[in-house]
């Protein structure tokens, strides 16, 4: 998902699940940042490298992809953008090596997203923040691995745009830097390689960004699908991450007792339903300002634009001791946890792909 | 990293300082253990490819492109094993190639850093600067088979640097629950 | 068992790769074959274990059939390779390219048996390297024959499940 979900939809689902504008701003922010906390970020700071939630694409390019390099990268990737589905899926006739890669696949409404919901209930709004954002991408991102894997993530000449009217197109990916065009559906990817590590089989790079847009619906052959197709309507899916935002945001708030998966607010987005499917599946790469428009009139206040370096200069001026009191130090406290929750999850299901993780309460540190 | 990997990868680097000193001593003689490496490296890759797909890849729409590809390789390495004369500007046109590439990544993400305000790019940048130089000395000595020697030679020795520089990096794999 | 739509899709795309394979395969021969006889070693001196030395027209004559052939069996294989790509990819429904893949898997059967039985004819590494290539040859033009065959047997039984 892009800005337009992550900061404006956030926001409006947050008002909608009833916290202040104040506390729904801290929330959206904090859902958008994880889209740009990146270790580059970091070192301009001054703050933690691990507490990095993604990498920029230079960084990606230059990293190992050795077995610690790869690690590393499906760290980030899996714990904030990729959420896996099922850490215990099975599948028949297959190695180890391709099931550790398989059980990463991310999709809604798995384990580790009530994991997630449950870490940051208690916590600070930051950490809200990024399991919205982990929650959202579970629905935009689903059938994509955060690890870089050529046989889970390719897609091919089977890709298939479907219209509103049933009609459908196919999509020729292009390799350029020029901007998707939704217009004349000409839409931009990474190049295949054959390399199974290579950062270009990172996540959706294969579907370029079209994944992200809420308006997408497409049918295409996922590389571990077995020539099954795989239909995936973002209008509805949408739909459903910004119901099950205002749900779990309920229960962080304690008005719902639990959060049950597949399980999704009911009453307050039916109320505007109309309202956010226009937005939804408006043919448009970017819906900041329908978002935008849509938050501010739910709370009657403005909705000021997302920008890094609104509280940088706070987490700067602060003394050592009070830094993780600041915005920033508190995001970087959620990032922190959120990974290593992630992390320890997935090694426990035997998989190491995300590196090693030990539990400090049973076995101390080492 | 485990111990494993670092006892390996240290094992690797003292191989690839070996095979650099002897190319240094005697680079037109030495320039068939530069065949040999290419030889050992594609039948490698070619035999990786093929694991590959019988590990992997079968279960991949398209995945048997792989094993085509990995029996290309394989074919292109037994090939050139007896084409040890041909290969020196296979040689050199792969050294440019790797170095070129190598180099304009790195000068792109010292400027991305530098351009996030990040003070530590100085460093990548002199790394992509040396690589790209690399790349544009092997062009400009392309038909001497003794440079190209010394130029290769002079790559695995810096390979064989970053390989111990990695192993004696601090890696903060453990995570703390 | 995969409903008939999924392994259509399957077999469409093998047959697909496949024909690529058989047209790289046989690009890659012929770049081994020119490579061994034209840069590597003189064809004139292979010539003239057959030939009566100093007839430069028969020299000339027997390198041009050389080619000729050459070019022939990439035709040959690159027909094939092409029209498979296209049942592959829904552009042509025509098999008349099966009779063709059947000679050139005799020619590639025959040609792997002779490899094995003249093994000692060529340097080692050069033999187990056409070994290879064949096997991998046969492999490729048997699936494409095995796709070809299974495309339409399904074909048929979607359109009669559809006209049902």
């Amino acid at each position: 998902m892009q800005e337009d979900f992550h900061y404006y939809a956030t926001y409006a689902a947050a008002v909608l699940a009833g916290y202040s504008h104040e506390e729904s701003m801290e929330i959206c922010y904090s859902a958008q940042f994880v889209d740009l906390c990146t270790r580059t970020f970091l070192t301009r700071v001054k703050g933690p490298k691990n507490a990095a939630t993604t990498q920029l694409q230079l960084e990606l390019m230059d990293a190992d992809t050795h077995i610690v390099g790869l690690q590393d990268i499906t760290r980030i990737w899996a714990s904030f953008h990729f959420l896996p589905k099922d850490l215990y899926a099975q599948k028949k006739h297959v190695t180890k090596r391709y099931l550790r890669k398989y059980r990463l696949i991310c999709g809604p409404n798995g384990e580790l997203v009530r994991d997630t919901v449950n870490l940051a209930k208690g916590t600070s709004l930051q950490a809200v923040g990024i399991a919205m954002h982990v929650l959202a991408d579970t629905w935009a991102h689903a059938n994509f691995a955060g690890t870089p894997s050529l046989v889970i993530n390719n897609t091919d000449s089977h890709f298939y745009e479907v219209y509103p009217d049933g009609s459908e197109k196919q999509i020729n990916f292009r390799h350029t830097t020029a901007p998707d065009d939704v217009e004349k559906g000409l839409y931009t990817s990474s190049l295949f390689q054959g390399n199974e590590n290579s950062i270009m089989n990172l996540g959706h790079g294969r579907a370029g960004h079209f994944p992200d847009y809420s308006f997408a619906r497409y049918k295409y052959l996922p590389a571990w699908g077995g020539y099954e197709e795989v239909f995936k309507d973002n209008p509805s899916d949408y739909y459903k991450a910004f119901r099950q935002m205002i749900y779990a945001m309920k229960y962080i708030r304690g008005e719902e007792p639990e959060f049950k998966l597949d399980y999704y607010d009911g009453t307050k987005a039916d109320e505007h339903k109309e309202e956010i499917m226009g937005i939804i599946t408006k043919r448009q790469i970017d819906a900041c300002l329908d978002w935008k428009a849509f938050g501010e009139s739910l709370s009657g206040k403005e909705i000021p634009d997302f920008s890094t370096e609104s509280y940088i200069q706070e987490y700067l001026d602060a003394a050592e001791d009070q830094k993780s009191g600041t915005f920033l130090g508190r995001f970087f406290t959620g990032a922190l946890s959120q990974k290593s929750m992630v992390t320890n999850r997935i090694y426990s299901s035997g998989n190491k792909l995300a590196g090693y993780s030990i539990e400090y309460k049973k076995e101390g540190a080492k | 990293m485990s111990k494993f990997q670092r006892v390996k990868s240290i094992l690797f680097a003292i191989l690839l300082l070996m095979v650099a000193g002897v190319l240094f001593i005697d680079p037109k003689d030495g320039f068939y253990i530069v065949v040999l490496i290419l030889v050992i490296g594609l039948f490698v890759m070619g035999i990786k490819e093929i694991i590959f797909y019988f590990t992997m890849a079968i279960n991949m729409v398209g995945g048997k492109r792989s094993l085509y590809r990995g029996v290309i390789i394989l074919e292109v390495a037994l090939f050139t094993w007896s084409l040890y004369d041909v290969p020196g500007f296979v040689v050199i046109l792969y050294l440019v190639g790797i170095h070129a590439f190598s180099g304009v990544v790195d000068v792109l993400r010292a400027n991305e850093s530098r351009k996030n305000g990040s003070r530590n790019y100085k460093l990548k940048l002199i790394h992509g600067i040396i690589d790209l130089l690399i790349a544009v000395v092997c062009v400009v000595f392309i038909k001497n088979v003794v440079v190209a020697a010394y130029i290769y030679a002079s790559g695995l020795v810096y390979s064989a640097i970053l390989r111990i520089i990695m192993v004696c990096r601090k890696t903060a794999i453990v995570y703390i629950q | 068992m995969k409903i008939p739509e999924v392994r259509l899709r399957k077999y469409k795309k093998n047959l697909v790769t496949s024909g690529w394979g058989v047209i790289v395969f046989c690009v890659w021969d012929i770049v081994k074959y020119i490579s061994t006889f034209f840069i590597k070693s003189s064809y004139s001196e292979y010539l003239e274990e057959f030939l009566p030395e100093d007839d430069k027209a028969l020299y000339a004559f027997a390198m041009f059939f050389t080619l000729i052939i050459l070019g022939l069996i990439l035709f040959l294989h690159a027909f094939v390779g092409k029209c498979a790509i296209q049942v592959g990819q829904g552009k042509r429904h025509r098999i008349n390219y099966i009779p063709v893949a059947i000679i050139l898997v005799l020619m590639t059967l025959f040609s792997f048996v002779m490899g094995i039985v003249e093994i000692n004819s060529m340097p080692l590494d050069l033999s187990i390297a056409s070994l290879i290539l064949d096997s991998t040859m046969l492999v490729a033009l048997t699936d494409l024959l095995i796709s070809s065959f299974k495309i339409r047997t399904l074909e048929k039984q979607i359109a009669v499940k559809g006209g049902a």
